[in-house]
């Protein structure tokens, strides 16, 4: 099975270098999506069924946590695991993350091994 | 407020820069002991920064000559050459200092503590403005190949 996968990402360059780090895993894609924050990321999702979601909380205009409880609203939308890629560290943030839904936290910069077993764990 | 360790907060800042850079972009740093504008007579400098709130308030910043934050973001993209999109330089050096922030904030203060991340933006910076800098902040300068970056925290009152 290949997936459909969305970035959610404001770095561009980070975009890129995880959509490389997919592939460099051996993870099958059928397509990426792109988006540089929640707002456009919701938009996306609004008319895209994605596999699986890799977010950064950190953006501009909407952030990953809010994008997260914009999701857990909807039925359609809460199902789709969501894997938080960020710099945070902070343990209570992971935490309060997880309570909200979000299935895996990836701390930049990341690895293909740790991406490859993250999508492993949560796609079977 | 809690009161900074000046002397713990460079030692910190040195480790996380070092870690990142050779994690994030394949390249090895060594500290100096004298910190220096890395851009007298070489060409122009970038300067990343990233505001934090939480505990303590205040930036986290790189300042990166032009031609090593080039090769810098060319090492990020895995990429060969020597031509990059200005734009891509500017995120690869943003998103430097976001993860330096990250890390810093994290070593310094336990993975108990929040802080909130604004989102990092990029300037010039002149040598003027770098003796404000120095004034105001935690600064430490390393060495890259043959070339010379600073990393600093500057924490608010």
């Amino acid at each position: 099975m290949a997936y459909n996968i969305l970035v959610v990402d404001d770095s561009r360059i980070i975009r890129r270098v995880l959509i490389k780090t997919l592939s460099i895993a051996n993870i099958p894609i059928n397509t990426v999506l792109e988006a540089e924050n929640g707002k456009n990321a919701l938009e996306l999702l609004d008319r895209s069924w994605v596999d699986i979601i890799f977010a950064d909380i950190n953006m501009p205009v909407m952030n990953g946590i809010e994008m997260i409880k914009h999701m857990q609203a909807r039925d359609l939308l809460k199902s789709i695991p969501v894997v938080i890629i960020s710099t945070e560290g902070s343990k209570t943030r992971i935490n309060e993350l997880k309570s909200m839904g979000v299935k895996a936290y990836i701390r930049k910069p990341f690895m293909p091994e740790t991406i490859k077993k993250v999508v492993g764990e949560l796609m079977g | 407020m809690m009161s900074i360790d000046t002397k713990r907060a460079k030692k910190e800042l040195v480790v996380t820069i070092i870690e990142v850079l050779e994690q994030m972009v394949f390249m090895f740093a060594d500290p100096v002991d004298k910190p220096e504008y890395p851009c007298n007579g070489k060409g122009i400098c970038l300067h990343s920064s990233i505001e934090f709130s939480g505990v303590r308030n205040g930036s986290i910043g790189l300042i990166i000559p032009t031609i090593l934050a080039s090769d810098m973001a060319l090492n990020i993209l895995g990429m060969e050459g020597d031509i990059i999109a200005e734009e891509m330089i500017i995120d690869a050096t943003q998103e430097l200092a976001n993860v330096v922030c990250g890390r810093f904030l994290t070593l310094f203060f336990g993975d108990k503590v929040v802080f909130r991340l604004n989102s990092p933006s990029t300037t010039i910076l002149k040598k003027d403005a770098m003796d404000t800098l120095e004034s105001r902040s935690i600064i430490i300068g390393l060495t890259i190949e043959e070339s010379s970056m600073l990393g600093y925290v500057m924490f608010k009152d």
